[in-house]
């Protein structure tokens, strides 16, 4: 964490009434109502909700892979990046100040890319750089998130699932980004790499990379998350700190969410319990 | 990519069969013992020592015909091919990446050429432009041409909407790269199987036009054309049409294994198509990762 009280730093993502919708006129569907919050340099936040919750497109709106409602906003370092022309946006891209990781690795690796490839691509699509000092960046990304710098002639299909996640996030850090957008960067691995890549997202923290970390599971949130939001059919609900958030919910839809997380036993609240929050959520 | 497509049989074969017309095809006209349009007294005469394959119905030296007839029936079936290979891939890929107004004409016109039949265009298009085999091509050509428009645009629509082109797009990569990058690769395997398929689709139609004495006039030799005055003298030279037909039906083939052997070598990756050395190497190593169960090795 950086030394300076995150309150005194400016956010690096700052949104405001965020709200996109799909369809028009009868057609037209509510995604996401009134979002707005910040993160500061250096700090994580969780995004959690169930699946089709509006998780994902609160993301791509930021990156402006989805087009935003009138009237919202969306500061990216200081840059509303709502808006912007075609070359423009191209330009905010290529700066590399906001980076996106996908949740399948395997997806999002093209399959006839080495390792070296895809990691140097943010930055030869940049074109500001010499092939020599591209090469040196990614040998000390590489080492950054800990792969072994033998892969990098390597084929996604010949790595294993953590693999492909770390040169997924090597590549997005490369370009030195202050926001990183985690988009369920751990749902496609097995239990033994989640917890690898949850390690490495939380040297993360030490820098001052504001990090927007999306999930349906709150298992993984918790560890490496300083704030949480709640976001419940297209609206924040809750927002407290993630400690908060796990051992005091207070929104029905919350409680609903921390109770029905997995254990060894089972769900954390009995069937009857979720169905009184299910009442709570949609009293008829 | 030679030395992968080689290493399958059907390679081989289809090889050892164009070979085969490419030499007729090239060196046939030269080598005719007889000029095609030559008549004789000896009509509807018996294979022999001096006529391999017998005479027409005019005397002429079937084999002579045939060998003439060869760069006319081939060589405008590669030009078919080539039409239509650039009137619809090239608007295929773009009309993914252009604005929805090119897409929107693009479709609209390649749904006219497919519900417009081939044989009834093409007699339209000579009688529009005059009795030609250019005029013939063009006509084929452009009613083939929504087979290449088809293929790359699902190609290019199944690769633009995939995460790592978004990784690209996320990145700032402008439209040109995407396409050059992650896009071509991809395409280039379905549309080098509709390419060997056209050939030999295309070569069929042709000859069905010359069949009909439409592109070209008699007495020019083409494979169609000796084919349509073969029957005419079944009763006399029941054998007659094995030689055209044979030679088609060879021509047909060899394409359609050489596709086949296409999308076996490609796979599910296209790079190997344009020579990259790397994704030579990434599908051998594929290939024994799957045969020897790959062990996965975690860094770290």
């Amino acid at each position: 964490m950086p030394d300076v009280p995150l309150s005194w730093t400016a956010p690096t993502l700052e949104v405001a009434s965020l709200n996109v919708h799909f369809g028009r006129g009868r057609a037209r569907k509510q995604i996401i109502d009134d979002v707005g919050f910040e993160i500061r340099p250096g700090e994580s936040v969780g995004l959690i909700g169930e699946t089709g919750s509006g998780k994902s497109t609160i993301a791509r709106s930021i990156l402006g892979l989805v087009d935003p409602s009138a009237g919202s906003s969306v500061l990216v370092a200081g840059k509303q990046v709502v808006g912007l022309s075609a070359n423009a946006r191209r330009s905010f891209r290529r700066s590399g100040v906001a980076q996106y990781v996908f949740q399948d690795p395997h997806k999002s690796l093209d399959q006839d890319f080495t390792v070296e490839q895809s990691i140097a691509e943010p930055l030869l699509i940049r074109g500001d750089i010499k092939r020599a000092d591209v090469a040196e960046a990614v040998r000390r990304q590489v080492d950054d998130v800990q792969l072994d710098a033998a892969l990098l002639g390597r084929f996604p299909a010949e790595l294993s699932g953590g693999q492909r996640q770390r040169v997924a996030i090597a590549r997005a850090l490369i370009t030195k980004p202050r926001l990183l957008i985690l988009d369920e960067p751990v749902s496609a691995l097995d239990s033994a790499n989640r917890v690898k890549i949850l390690e490495l997202l939380g040297r993360l923290r030490s820098s001052e990379v504001a990090m927007l970390f999306i999930s349906h599971d709150l298992g993984s949130v918790a560890g490496i998350t300083d704030r949480t939001l709640v976001l419940y059919r297209g609206r924040v609900v809750e927002v407290n700190k993630t400690s908060q958030i796990v051992n005091a919910p207070e929104h029905p839809y919350t409680r609903l969410l921390v109770g029905s997380a997995p254990t060894l036993s089972g769900g954390s609240i009995d069937r009857e319990r979720r169905e009184q929050l299910r009442a709570e959520l949609h009293p008829s | 990519m030679i030395k992968t497509l080689w290493k399958l049989r059907s390679t081989k074969i289809a090889a050892a069969m164009l070979l085969f017309i490419a030499l007729i095809t090239i060196v046939g006209p030269f080598v005719a013992p007889y000029d095609p349009l030559a008549t004789s007294s000896q009509a509807l005469a018996a294979p022999s020592a001096s006529h391999w394959l017998g005479t027409d119905y005019l005397g002429r030296d079937v084999l002579s015909r045939i060998l003439a007839g060869a760069p006319l029936s081939v060589g405008s079936t590669v030009l078919v091919a080539v039409i239509a290979l650039l009137v619809g891939a090239i608007p295929g890929i773009l009309s993914v990446y252009l604005r929805a107004g090119f897409e929107w004409v693009s479709l609209r016109v390649v749904d006219t050429f497919i519900a417009l039949p081939f044989l009834v265009f093409a007699v339209a298009m000579t009688a529009l432009l005059g009795n030609g085999i250019i005029q013939a091509m063009i006509a084929v050509g452009l009613l083939v041409s929504p087979l290449f428009y088809r293929v790359a645009r699902s190609a290019t629509l199944s690769v633009a909407n995939s995460q790592y082109v978004e990784a690209a797009v996320l990145a700032g990569a402008s439209t040109g790269y995407i396409v050059r990058k992650h896009v071509w690769s991809k395409v280039l395997p379905p549309i080098a199987i509709s390419l060997a398929t056209t050939l030999g689709l295309g070569l069929i139609v042709i000859s069905s036009l010359q069949f009909l004495g439409i592109g070209v006039q008699p007495p020019t030799p083409t494979w169609g054309g000796i084919l349509a005055s073969d029957l005419g003298y079944l009763q006399q030279q029941p054998y007659a049409p094995i030689y055209p037909t044979a030679l088609i039906l060879i021509t047909v083939l060899a394409f359609n294994l050489l596709a086949d052997a296409i999308r076996d070598a490609a796979g599910e990756s296209g790079r190997i198509l344009i020579g990259s050395k790397g994704a030579q190497a990434n599908r051998a190593r594929r290939l024994a990762a799957v045969s020897s169960d790959y062990p996965e090795k975690e860094a770290a």
